[in-house]
């Protein structure tokens, strides 16, 4: 009997200690909570208890949260500040006064004693005295050093309209930034921290995340008829009184977003264990298919690149028209992705926004940068994977565009994009995104970056590349890196790889690329093949004359040169392409550090022409038409662009002509 | 109007030289505009590898370089051609006269038509002009309608993005039959005037507008006969540029051919719908006095 009662208990212990796995992060910010949805007051209530665990060796005397939903309180917010009223808006908010807010009705931590009168609302970022997107709660009983503490918190919320990211339009909600969340303590040594400190942003109106991971316990209690989808799975859903209890888990996850709709229709899809959950309003039912097939892409790409996606289910939404500013978002577990029912197929924005979405599952989610500090971190990063996502699976010259003839591929579009900006040198790479205040944030966070780690690819070899990436982000991921760390492997992986091929380190790139905001153009001044005149005079002999006219057996000999020109103020290595008219090539490495550079060269053959990077590897050079000059005019080529031009003058004025 | 349709045909290749005249005309207009763009090209990139390396397919990156580095000398450039577009449109109504004497009488001479252009010019720019109004304001109107019906896109207050493709397909297709509908007036009006010798724009739209009514569907037929005769031509190019691909010094003068053929077309279906209108007009008035008579 004994043994019996020994081993039932032995199976009862060890059993499900065999099957769970070890958390994958720290867990350092972890809620409990509970959320009623009032769809008539437009109000959400809240209680939640947060186990917040101490990271450092320091005592913890206050812990400060975010309130985000107070950006939306009034016009004298940071973020409204910085933003302004938006246009659409202007109606319900001025003269519907429909202003949103969070307000934080009562906090205890887990000895009952009442810190709601301490709570005061603090501005880190500014002298805002008006804004109340931070509040520091001091602690009664101090949180010592590697120590937890349970916060208990009651709150209300009315929701917004939707105009940035997060809100309601009609019976259609979006939750994100919602809960007052606690901020992150960083210990010294953490990132920049030269000592303990919170760092806990006032919201803005340009980068949001930066959060612990932890297990997020949510019961959401909505109307029976709506449809909840949630950065957490669905473990129970009950309905009560009317009302439908929705009981979900999210794990090491930095953050929990929610929606719902009663008009959500729902598919699932499984690819690899990972449930793809998709919500979507029944006119984009076409979507479907292309949405699923991008995450599966997306999941196979990045698990073969970097790490099989290792959370149990991705909720993907697609809201509809009246939620426009929720689309394109990205949540832990949870993302928005969008398209419109007009746009041809050929317009690849519904992949594309996909296919970014989810790559945050990797950078800002799992590698949880600083999006308000170091926006490049993710949305960067992001940017680059996208484009080697899309170019891969949907075409490099095809995958944003491909309609009526007209294409063009992600990694050209994102170039042109940043090149086409004007913004180019508005800011460096390490500019907090709440300074980018005249512009130039999405071209610098996102496409610039882009550009410069596919400019990496081709000095260091795309081999190389990856390898950094996956160093990185395995070294990384459930963890809270800072440019420093990236930088730091990229230097130790070239060096593993290259040898001192590129110099000790690479800080002569970053710090150009990262640090700089000059512009890369490299172009062809002129090539000349000249003839060298045949000795004339007296030379073995006194007497013996060599005249200009006579005649030699000798082949004409030329003295050929090419000039190229830096006109750009970056200074990257080139390789150039020297053709000669016998159809020998010659390939050329030039440092690329001097204004000018002229290859010479003596011998029977001429130049026909030079060619600056012709692999294009330079990804960041800001012309790549004059890269190349051949000596003879392209004739062909710009017959049939002034062909093509002529035709569309010349239909042009026939349309007229139905108006005579 | 069947016979009104042939007659077009008739009147169309016994007026051959003046569809060449108008032919050359446009490609002379064209001239002073592709001319300097042809030195734009040649003086920026002419000798880029880039141009010949872009010939196989649409380069998205040669044509955004290309605007990047050069844009603001193609944009001047661009809006000269846009001057040139409005005097051409001028010049257009010039020569509609010369057109439509042409198509009186139903055979080209040189006098003749010089004489129409100058003498009706007066009378067919208030006409063009008029109709320039009236093609705007239903333009106008149908857009203010289609912004207005879908909430002015706003995503607050606009249900679902498939509102606007139903919207679309309810305010198109009847935007396209006004518009049309007003074209075959100024049709009818400007063969009117020159016809009859009419000197009032007004008398003149309201006869047509009379005649029209009366006659719709075989004025609206053979319209929409004219337009399927554009859309064959059209879909001929269509088929025969998908052919090749101008790669080659050959294959770019194929385009050149096949681009001045759709032109070509273009103007020829012009003067067949001028032609046949003038025929069917010609027929309706025989009818009408036979009728009286
Ligand atoms: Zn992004």
């Amino acid at each position: 009997m004994l043994y019996r009662i020994c081993f039932f208990l032995l199976i009862i212990i060890v059993v499900p200690a065999a099957g769970q796995q070890a958390p994958l992060s720290s867990r350092i910010a972890n809620y409990d909570m509970e959320i009623r949805l009032d769809t008539e007051a437009k109000k959400i209530y809240g209680e939640q208890t947060l186990l917040w665990r101490n990271p450092s060796g320091d005592t913890i005397r206050e812990l400060q949260y975010h309130l985000y939903l107070n950006a939306f309180r009034n016009s004298e917010s940071t973020f409204m500040k910085e933003r302004g009223i938006p246009d659409l808006l202007a109606d319900p908010l001025i003269n519907g006064c429909e202003w949103a807010w969070i307000d934080v009705e009562k906090i205890t931590d887990q000895d009952g004693n009442d810190l709601t009168n301490a709570m005061q609302y603090i501005h880190p970022d500014d002298d805002n005295e008006a804004d109340r997107t931070v509040i520091s709660v001091p602690l009664t009983k101090p949180v010592l050093p590697h120590d937890s503490i349970r916060v208990k918190m009651k709150w209300t919320t009315r929701i917004p309209r939707t105009m940035v990211r997060t809100g309601y339009n009609r019976d259609y909600y979006f939750m994100a930034q919602w809960f007052p969340k606690v901020g992150v303590y960083e210990p010294a040594g953490m990132r920049y921290a030269t000592e303990g400190k919170w760092n806990c942003h006032q919201y803005h109106s340009k980068g949001e995340y930066y959060s612990n991971f932890g297990v997020y316990n949510v019961i959401l209690n909505v109307p029976e008829s709506y449809i909840v989808g949630s950065s957490g799975i669905i473990l129970n859903e009950a309905i009560k009184d009317g009302r439908k209890i929705v009981q979900t888990r999210a794990e090491d996850v930095i953050d929990y977003t929610w929606t719902a709709s009663p008009h959500f229709r729902e598919r699932k899809e499984v690819r690899n264990g990972v449930v793809m959950r998709l919500l979507y309003y029944p006119e984009h039912e076409r979507f479907a298919d292309r949405y699923f097939a991008s995450i599966r892409n997306s999941l196979e790409y990045l698990g073969e690149h970097l790490m099989e996606y290792p959370y149990p289910q991705l909720t993907i939404v697609d809201p509809p028209y009246h939620g426009l500013f929720t689309v394109g978002m990205e949540y832990p577990m949870l993302i928005t992705v969008g398209s419109l029912c007009f746009l041809p197929e050929g317009i690849k924005t519904t992949e594309t926004l996909a296919v970014h979405e989810f790559i945050h599952q990797y950078f800002m989610q799992m590698v949880a940068t600083h999006e308000q500090e170091e926006p490049w971190m993710d949305e960067g990063i992001t940017t680059y994977y996208e484009g080697r996502i899309m170019d891969h699976y949907y075409g490099e010259k095809t995958s944003t565009i491909d309609v009526l003839g007209v294409t063009a591929g992600n990694k050209e579009f994102n170039r042109i994009e940043f090149f086409a900006s004007g913004n180019e040198r508005m800011a460096p790479n390490v500019t907090y995104s709440r300074n980018f205040k005249h512009g130039g944030y999405g071209d610098i966070s996102y496409n610039k970056v882009a550009i410069w780690l596919e400019t990496l690819e081709g000095i260091v070899g795309v081999k190389t590349v990856d390898e950094i990436m996956k160093t990185y982000f395995n070294r990384w991921k459930f963890n809270h890196p800072c440019r420093m760390d990236f930088l730091e492997i990229a230097n130790e992986v070239i060096r593993k790889n290259h040898g001192d091929k590129f110099g000790e380190n690479m800080d002569w790139f970053f710090d150009q690329v990262l640090y700089g905001t000059e512009i890369c153009d490299y172009k062809v001044g002129r090539i000349r093949n000249e003839l060298v005149e045949k000795p004339i005079g007296v030379f073995d002999k006194v007497g013996d004359c060599i005249q200009p006219d006579e005649e030699t057996t000798q082949e004409d000999v030329f003295a050929s040169s090419v000039v190229l020109l830096r006109d750009g103020d970056i200074k990257l290595p080139q390789e150039i392409l020297v053709k000669f008219d016998d159809g020998s090539n010659v390939l050329e490495v030039w440092d690329g550090m001097s204004k000018t550079k002229e290859f010479n060269y003596k011998g029977t053959r001429k130049i026909v022409s030079v060619e600056i990077d012709p692999e294009r590897k330079i990804w960041m050079d800001k012309n790549f038409l004059n890269n190349s000059r051949s000596v003879k005019p392209q004739k062909t080529g710009v017959r049939k662009y002034v062909i093509q031009f002529m035709f569309w003058i010349q239909n042009a004025m026939e349309t007229l002509n139905l108006l005579v | 109007m069947l016979n009104a349709y042939i007659q077009g045909w008739k009147k169309l290749f016994r007026c051959g030289k003046m569809w060449v005249l108008l032919y050359l005309l446009n490609l002379l207009f064209a001239m002073f505009s592709v001319v300097p763009f042809y030195g734009l090209l040649g003086d920026t990139v002419g000798h880029s590898l880039g141009i010949n390396e872009s010939l196989n397919a649409f380069d998205y990156i040669i044509l955004n370089d290309f605007l990047n580095e050069y844009g603001k000398q193609f944009y001047v450039f661009l809006d000269t051609s846009i001057g040139f577009l409005v005097l051409f449109f001028i010049f257009s109504i010039f020569l509609m006269g010369g057109i439509l004497a042409i198509l009186k009488v139903g055979r080209f001479d040189f006098a003749s038509f010089w004489q129409g252009c100058s003498k009706y010019f007066g009378r067919l720019c208030r006409l063009s002009l008029c109709f320039l109004l009236v093609q705007g304001i239903i333009f106008g109107l149908a857009y203010f309608v289609f912004v207005k019906i879908n909430n002015g896109f706003s995503p607050i207050n606009v249900e679902s993005d498939q509102q606007f493709v139903d919207n679309f397909w309810i305010v198109a297709p009847i935007y396209l039959f006004l518009a049309i509908f007003f074209f075959m007036l100024q049709d009818y009006s400007k063969i009117l005037m020159v016809q009859e010798e009419r000197r009032g724009v007004l008398k003149a739209v309201r006869d047509a507008f009379r005649l029209l009514i009366k006659n719709f569907l075989h004025i609206f037929g053979l319209y929409v006969l004219n337009i399927f005769t554009f859309l064959l031509c059209f879909t001929i190019y269509y088929y025969l540029n998908h052919l090749f691909r101008p790669n080659t010094a050959f294959t770019v003068f194929l385009l050149l051919l096949l681009g001045q053929f759709l032109i070509l077309a273009r103007i020829g279906v012009k003067l067949l719908n001028l032609g046949s209108a003038t025929s069917l007009l010609r027929k309706i008035k025989e009818q009408n006095t036979h009728e009286e008579s």
